[in-house]
């Protein structure tokens, strides 16, 4: 099942259940989903930016955290991302354009960043 | 030095020519393995750096390199081998330069970590002619599959599954997907087709469109779009290019607010005996420039916004089984054509 984001609700489960082949990616480092909830198994599971019950056991997946771009992924602002100014800390690279020695446009290029 | 060569990660690297003596990582077979050999694979390689194809290539002349997963017993009997990315930023397996030609049957990629990270990674060079069957990409942090430079290539009973971004990403073609699965990515299960034909796959659940940027001289047949957070299927707005055709698909329930079933976006597009069922907004808009040949025959029509609801009939679509169930005595030839793809 797809849970991302936060569209449809993570259904409550008991302690012990085993979550097979979904995605629970949120929008967000560090957001904590199952508390409370013991024994959990993850097989193959998109775990980005989750924080899980520290018991929790992992198969073919770990969580991991990202800081996503609003720039990059506009349509996650519609799911809650908040709006990113042009010259965010996610730019990686700008393109200026030139015409007779004169900068008329900049071109950015961002990228989501990793975050501990 | 000629094949076929094993990779075991349980081998004892010696000189891949057995799977005793297997070598204990496919980047070794990848850098040895020339036109027209086999490379067998079996296990999970857990990777601590992404596996380059960047220095062989399949000819026409002497044929494709073959990578085939097998099972603990070394036979061919769809079990994949799998390379884990173990979470480390890393695209899984990414090909480079001219490594055209290469046929890889039963072989998972997933477990990326990072961020943008693809599982097969064929957006960086311009490569041609690969065939992967029963392949499969989840749980990356970019793409499953990213085909941005690869053309000619045929994608067979692959799925592409719990990706933070597209399933198939694919902005280059022509390539054909046939009997492929794109499910809970969350983005597009397709994404920016173009030249490209999609026959018998199944693209549900992922968290934008089921079929997204869809573009010109691309063909949409018998293929299930169902269950999307967004629209079933968007054409990229203002290009005017040749028409997509969309044949016998089943397009229902895409299930966020207001999501289109197919959103034409006043783009050309030909549309025929398709079903839907239960969008939660339109089943069809923006269809301005199009040709639509209803379901049950007859002339063909404007009226494509009122377009009534069918009935869907999935076998047992929680689980994945798009099949129909055939109760209607009245179904047309076309809906008996099943869609059985048995993923897990």
């Amino acid at each position: 099942m797809n849970y991302s984001f936060g569209i449809k609700p993570i259904p409550a489960v008991e302690n012990g259940h085993i979550f097979k082949g979904d995605n629970f990616c949120q929008l967000l480092p560090h957001t904590k989903i199952l508390e409370g909830i013991t024994g959990l198994k993850f097989i193959n599971c998109n775990l980005t930016n989750c924080d899980i019950p520290a018991d929790a056991v992992f198969d073919g997946c770990k969580p991991y955290h990202v800081s996503f771009c609003p720039n990059k992924h506009p349509k996650f602002i519609e799911y809650g991302l908040a709006i990113c100014i042009q010259n965010c800390s996610h730019v990686s690279s700008i393109d200026t354009v030139t015409i007779d020695g004169t900068v008329v446009d900049e071109v950015y290029y961002y990228e989501d960043r990793v975050v501990i | 030095m000629a094949g076929p060569f094993y990779v075991d990660p349980a081998g004892d690297n010696s000189n891949g020519l057995s799977w005793a003596t297997a070598w204990i990582t496919i980047q070794t077979a990848f850098d040895t393995a020339v036109a027209g050999e086999i490379i067998y694979c079996r296990g999970t390689q857990t990777l601590a750096a992404a596996i380059d194809v960047d220095i062989n290539a399949g000819t026409n002349a002497a044929g494709w390199i073959k990578v085939i997963g097998c099972n603990a017993a070394g036979n061919v009997d769809g079990t994949r081998f799998i390379l884990n990315g173990n979470a480390a930023d890393i695209h899984i397996l990414t090909a480079i330069g001219a490594a055209d030609m290469y046929w890889m049957e039963n072989v998972e990629v997933k477990n990326t970590g990072g961020a943008a990270k693809n599982g097969f990674n064929f957006s960086t060079s311009s490569i041609d002619g690969w065939i992967l069957i029963n392949c499969c990409a989840n749980n990356c942090s970019g793409h499953g599959f990213s085909n941005g430079s690869i053309a000619f290539a045929s994608f067979i009973r692959c799925i592409s599954y719990s990706n933070t971004l597209d399933g198939f990403y694919n902005s280059n073609g022509p390539n054909r997907y046939f009997f492929c699965c794109a499910r809970d990515n969350s983005r597009d299960g397709f994404s920016t087709l173009y030249t490209d034909v999609v026959y018998g796959c199944i693209t549900h659940g992922n968290t934008d469109d089921g079929i997204g940027v869809l573009r010109y001289n691309t063909c949409l047949i018998n293929t299930v779009i169902d269950g999307n957070a967004d629209d079933g299927i968007e054409l990229a707005a203002s290009t005017g290019l040749p028409t997509p055709l969309i044949i016998g698909c089943r397009i229902t329930n895409q299930s966020g607010a207001g999501s289109i079933g197919l959103n034409a976006n006043s783009e050309p597009v030909v549309i025929g005996w398709c079903y839907f069922e239960d969008n939660d907004g339109d089943n069809i808009q923006n269809a301005t420039l199009h040709q639509f040949i209803p379901l049950e025959g007859g002339a063909l029509t404007s009226n494509l916004e009122d377009l009534a609801n069918t009935e869907e009939g999935y076998v047992d679509k929680a689980n994945h089984d798009f099949s129909t169930r055939y109760v209607d005595a009245g179904d047309p030839d076309l809906r008996r054509v099943a869609i059985t793809i048995p993923w897990s």
